[in-house]
This record gives C-alpha cells, structure tokens and sequence, in this order.
C-alpha cells in the first residue's frame, strides 16, 4: 500500500497514458504522443550520463540514428527478422557507444561536452556522406513497422502508442530502480564531486562507462523505435540541433529528476505543436522561456517543484519544532 | 510559479483539447462539414457563403531554409483556389463547393510532414494533401493509402508514383525525362568531356546517379564527380576549380538558382569557356536575374523552360495575375500546383465526390481534359495509371545571350 502511495503520480500517468486511446480516435494525437514518448527514453538516456553522472553528452543525436539506422539497414537492406534486427540494433549502439566512451571519458567537463559535439557531428558527416549505405541525402525508405508478436499486430496507431509505452514504462522503471540503488547515488556522487568519489573508493572511470553506455544504449532503443515508427529515415535526425533539442526537453523538464524527461519533452512536443502557426516564431516564446527556466529554476519543472515541496516540507517541520519546544517549554513551567 | 506551471498547463491543454475545430472557425461557414477549418492551422483562403467546404490540405516548407520555395508552392495553390471561389465554387452531385486551403509547415523535415498530415486528416478532414517534397511524400505515403487521402506530390522523384501507391498524384515531370535531351545537345554544342557538380541534396545526387550512365552511354566521358553543400559552403572558389581541373567541355550544376548563378559565374571566373547543364530546379530566367544580367555567364547553358519564355493562351493570364499579385515571374512550382488544383477541382466535379479519395484519383485523367483552356499552364497530356502528370517538355538553351525553348524532338 505504501509503495502505491509512493508511487501515485508514476500510477496517475501510467494510468493516463494508457487510457489515452480509448477517449480519442485523433491519430495525430496518437502520432505526436507516441512520438514524445520515444524522445522520451532517448532523453532519459542524456538525462542518465549528463542529470546524475553530470557529464554532459552532446552525442546523443548520433547515437540514436545509430540506433535508427542500423534497424532501418538490417531491416531494409539485409532483411533481418524485425525483432532480431531490433536486439542487434541497440547492441550496435550499445557497442559503439562503449569505444566512444572509453576514449571520451579521459575528459572532463567542457572538453567532455566539445568532444561528445564533434563524435555527434562525425557521425552526422558518416551518415549524410556515406550514401552507398547509408542512402545519404535521399535517406531510408521504407522501414518496415514492427512484427507482430503472437496475435498482436503493430499495424495501427493504436497498437504502436501501446508498444512504445510499454518501453517507456519499462525504461521509467530501470530509471527508477537504478537512480535510486547504490549506482545511482555514486552517479549522484560524481556528479558532486568526482575527486571526493575517488576518495571514498569509486572506480569513478568505470562507473562513469557505465553509465554512459547505459545512455547510449537508451538512445538506441529510442532510435530504433523511431525507424519503425515513422518508417523514413533522414540524415537529419543525426544532426546535432537535434541533440540541442533534446536537450531542451530535459533543462525544461528537470535535469537530474526522474521525471523531467517524461513532464519535458510532452510539454515541449506538445507546445510545438500547439504553436505551429507562428513558424519560426516559436522560438520568440522557446528562447525567453528557456532562459528564464535556467535562470530562476535551473533543475527545470520538476526540479522547481521539488525544491518548493522540500522547502514547505522544511517550513513546516520548523513549524512543529517550534510548536513541541514551545509545548515542553510551557510543560517545564 | 503557480502561474508559470498554469500557463505551461493551459498551452498542452489546448494542444490536446478534444474540441471540435469546426466551433473556432472562422473561416468556415455554417453547415461546413465538421472538422473544417480550425484555429490552429494556417488559413490562407476565403470560402464562398452558402457553400459546403472541402478543406484542401498543404504540409510545405514555410520556414527555415526551404521557405522560399515552399512559399512559392503555396502561391500557386492559393491563386487557383482564390479563383475557384471566386467563380463561386464548384457543384459536386448537385450542390455547390468551395475549396479552403490549410497549410501547415514541416521546415522540410519528413517526420514533421507525417505529423502534418495526421492532423491535416484528423482536425481538417482534407480528401487531398499537397506536399512539395520527397522526403515528405515518402513519410506520407506510409499511411495516405490507409487513411484514404490523395497524396498531390511536387517531386520530380520517378520511385513516388512507381512502387504502388494507388493513392498518389505526381506533378511535374520525372527528372530522368530531361537527362537524355540536355546531353545530347550539350555534347553535341561543347564536346564529350563532363564534370559533375550538383548540390549534395538528395535531388542533386538522384540527378547525377541518373546523368552519369546516359553521358557515357551517349561516348561521354564524366572527368570528374563532386558536389557542392549551400548549406554549408558560402564560397564555392574551391569545388569549382576542382571540378574544372580536368578541363571538361560541360560542367553540371544545379540547385536553387541563387546559389547556382554564383557557381557559374564562378567557373567563368577561372576561365570556364564550355557549356552548363544545369539540372531542373534551378531556372535560367532566375539565374540570369541573380548575376543581374549576365549573357556572357549563362550562355552555352541547358535548363528546363521557364515558364515566362513559354506564354500561351493557357497561361497567360495566370503570369499576369501572378506577377501583379506577387511582383516577380512565377517559376515552374506556381504553376504546377496551380494547375493541381484545377485539375482536382474537375476530377471532384467528375467523381461527384470531394470526399472519396479513391474516386477522385480515378478521375483525375478525365478532370485534366476538362480543365479550362486558359488555365492549362503546361501541355499536360494525361494522368497515367500510376498518377503521374505527363507533360510535353520543352527545353531552354542559352545562345548568343538569349534564351530559346527547344522541342526535345529538335
């Protein structure tokens, strides 16, 4: 009973979430939902390595065409079973992912981040140049959706919101599990400070890896879901403006929060959407709004909440202090 | 922030809000079949009062890199449905129509055209959605066939109308028609000796996968194969002298017309005395415009026939209305997507329908031969069975200065 009460909000969402369908039969809706959820886990993979391990990877695009790319090619082109393809997929991230870590790790801070920029931007060079595998400009076409599994076909809209759900519940829960277990507080401590975190016996390189292949592989994951999802793939997506966009979704939502990406990147999609008709003018809104989440509540929405229910929580247990030592003070008369 | 998180709220309700458009528009009049309109989509039209309205959809680059083109793609699409409704519309099974175009922006990003066109169906209920680019068209065609809209697609693209889709209308003319006429007539002009520098775009590189054999196979000999990024690259000094290292008779170029006429002016700066193919999205009446007035640039070049050295009766007046409306020539996208919509228009009127795309798109050969003489922009012969646009072509070459149009049987 205590763990449903701890959990209510993670249940009202899941519970939201899977209502959803059933009041609307508005594809578009379907669409850009499903799609916000599949931005979703790649965010929570940034979110992992740049949130709570506080290294910020400004390679996540390229790693989540990775995972898009290599799904849309095994799928398309060697004609790789749908879900084999999918495993081999994020393997393939997760793999790159890890000798990229290896070497981008032995930096720090800024460089880590400008590092990370330019792995992204080669990777965006690969795929745009590379056009006898890649397809280059003309991109990917005809990526297949996802195979059926027993009775339950991937076909419609519905049973394709259901499926990408189903992982993000699934990442949501790792997330939680692991932000809140022995790891996750070492990723907190390096985050903090990593040369106290060496000081009291973490491997901090090795913990560091870890959490940046996790990351990676989470972008893959997104990335395949999103190659059999909108089943046309462009070498844009590797582009790093849309590491910046995912980026946004998380300084939005709360960098370092578990719910941040999930409150972020819905509310982002969703006001992209909703602001369609000024055009490029939506950054006249994004811009100001962005600076003023940073300036006045840099750990973003969810983070903003937090420190206002810690600080009445704070208030109120003084509150009582006060009320107890004024009662015993009274009680000693 | 209370406020803050309510304002936040209030923007992802109305995102998602389940109301019906139809309550907010404004532009719709009352009896519009419901989901017309909307306060959220971009209305560029007006409707005739009095009429039923059939939403016509748009999902264009408006913004970002690609937005003058998209713009230009919406002119045309606006001055053919203006007109319409100014002749007060057209009766389908008896009652009359008036056609209302909703555009939405995709900044030429195919998982932004897919979005598009969900929302196009779902809120505005549009039987046709025109998109200008391939990219687009392919993330559209995923489910146009299962929701049963007509995809109008502006892509020169051959694949779009060739694997199947049974719901899709192609506009202008495939690129492979013009490939074969420009080498002929360049190698013929020049000499054998081609050097390829299209734009790195997918179009530029469709382009010269298809060039490339067919200069070969006419005894050509292609000396050099690069390509140039304007999006990247503001100075092309150092492509072009690449690509004119192996002192080719014709250099290949092609693009927006901006950023083209700076590449062959460039190449005449460092000597170039051959000929330009120049592939069809650049025009030569545009690129003579940007280099303002320069003969001794363009000439020597083979483009695709701009469609202000082509005036006939058929489309006369709409350059007139065009260059009074807008105060510069109409290019080719203008004009095509004008026509589309003509030819939709008659093909609804045939099919007594403007809801069932299947029959609309059955009648679309018979909508073309109805369309009034004098809005035939092109000599369109028919609709073929795949949806294409056929169109008689004509090509422009540059001699002595001037620009002529050459008969490709000439």
């Amino acid at each position: 009973m205590s763990m449903i009460k701890r959990n209510r909000i993670a249940l009202i969402f899941l519970l939201v979430a899977l209502m959803a369908p059933l009041f609307t039969d508005n594809q578009y809706y379907l669409y850009i939902v499903t799609l916000s959820f599949i931005w979703t886990i790649a965010v929570y993979g940034m979110n992992l390595i740049g949130g709570y391990t506080g290294q910020l990877s400004l390679a996540h695009a390229g790693f989540f065409a990775i995972g898009a790319y290599s799904l849309g090619l095994l799928t398309v082109d060697a004609n790789v079973p749908y879900w084999f393809a999918f495993v081999l997929a994020c393997l393939i991230t997760t793999v790159v992912g890890f000798f990229v870590g290896l070497i981008a790790l032995r930096t720090k801070e800024h460089f880590f981040a400008i590092y990370t920029l330019c792995v992204g931007y080669i990777i965006y060079l690969v795929i745009y140049q590379w056009d006898e595998l890649t397809g280059g400009v003309r991109g990917l076409i005809g990526v297949p959706p996802p195979s059926p599994i027993g009775p339950i076909s991937f076909e419609s809209a519905e049973s394709n919101y259901y499926l990408v759900l189903a992982f993000l519940v699934l990442v949501f829960v790792f997330m939680k599990f692991l932000t809140e277990s022995l790891i996750g507080r070492t990723y907190v401590a390096i985050r903090n400070s990593e040369e106290l975190a060496q000081t009291i016996g973490i491997n901090t390189m090795r913990q560091k890896l870890v959490s940046f292949v996790i990351s990676t592989f989470l972008a893959g994951l997104a990335g395949a879901l999103y190659a059999s999802f909108v089943r046309f793939l462009g070498p844009e997506i590797s582009y790093t403006m849309t590491t910046f966009d995912m980026l946004t979704y998380l300084i939005v939502g709360g960098i370092g929060t578990l719910y941040g990406p999930l409150v972020g990147t819905f509310l982002i999609v969703t006001i992209t959407q909703s602001l369609q008709f000024m055009e490029e003018y939506r950054m006249l809104i994004f811009g100001p709004l962005l600076v003023f989440l940073v300036i006045f509540y840099p750990r973003g929405i969810v983070g903003g909440i937090q420190m206002w229910k810690a600080k009445r929580q704070f208030k109120k247990r003084q509150k009582m202090k006060r009320t107890s030592s004024t009662s015993t003070h009274e009680g000693g008369d | 922030m209370g406020m803050f998180l309510g304002g936040l709220l209030l923007l992802m309700t109305t995102a998602c809000s389940e109301e019906d458009p139809s309550s907010t528009d404004t532009a719709a009049p009352p009896g519009a079949p419901a989901g017309s309109g909307g306060e959220e989509v971009e209305e560029q039209t007006e409707v005739v009062e009095g009429t039923e309205v059939v939403n016509i959809g748009f999902s264009g680059p408006l913004s970002g890199a690609g937005a003058y083109y998209g713009n230009n793609t919406l002119n045309g699409l606006t001055m053919a449905i203006d007109e319409i409704n100014a002749d007060g519309g057209i009766e389908v099974d008896g009652e009359m129509h008036s056609l209302n175009l909703v555009s939405l922006d995709d900044q030429y990003l195919p998982d932004e055209t897919g979005a598009n066109a969900r929302r196009l169906v779902q809120e505005s209920d549009t039987p046709v959605i025109f998109v200008p680019h391939s990219g687009g068209t392919y993330a559209t065609q995923i489910f146009n066939e299962q929701d049963e809209v007509l995809l109008a697609s502006y892509s020169s693209e051959p694949e779009i109308t060739q694997q199947g889709n049974d719901l899709t209308m192609r506009i202008p003319p495939t690129y492979d028609a013009y490939v074969e006429p420009f080498s002929e007539y360049q190698m013929e002009r020049f000499g054998p000796k081609l050097s390829m520098l299209p734009p790195s775009t997918e179009f530029g590189m469709d382009w010269a996968e298809e060039l490339k054999p067919v200069w070969e196979s006419l005894g050509g000999e292609v000396v050099h194969e690069g390509s140039v990024d304007y999006s990247m690259d503001t100075d092309f000094f150092t492509v072009v002298t690449n690509a004119l290292s192996d002192d080719p008779d014709v250099l290949f170029v092609g693009g927006s017309s901006e950023p083209t006429a700076q590449v062959m002016q460039q190449a005449r700066e460092l000597g170039f005395e051959g000929g330009f193919l120049i592939m069809d999205q650049a025009k030569l009446d545009e690129i003579d415009n940007v280099l303002g007035g320069a003969p001794d640039v363009i000439d020597g070049s083979v483009g695709v026939a701009p469609l202000v050295y082509d005036i006939h009766e058929g489309n006369e007046q709409f350059i007139h209305d065009y260059q009074e409306e807008h105060g510069n020539d109409p290019g080719s996208e203008a004009g095509y997507h004008y026509y589309a919509v003509y030819i939709i228009a008659e093909a609804m009127q045939e099919a007594g329908t403007v809801e069932d795309a299947h029959a609309i798109r059955e009648n679309l050969d018979d909508g073309l031969h109805q369309v009034p003489e004098d809005k035939r922009i092109y000599d369109v012969s028919e609709v073929d069975e795949q949806g294409g646009m056929t169109t008689e072509l004509r090509m422009a070459v540059v001699e002595d200065g001037e620009i002529e149009l050459v008969d490709f049987d000439d």
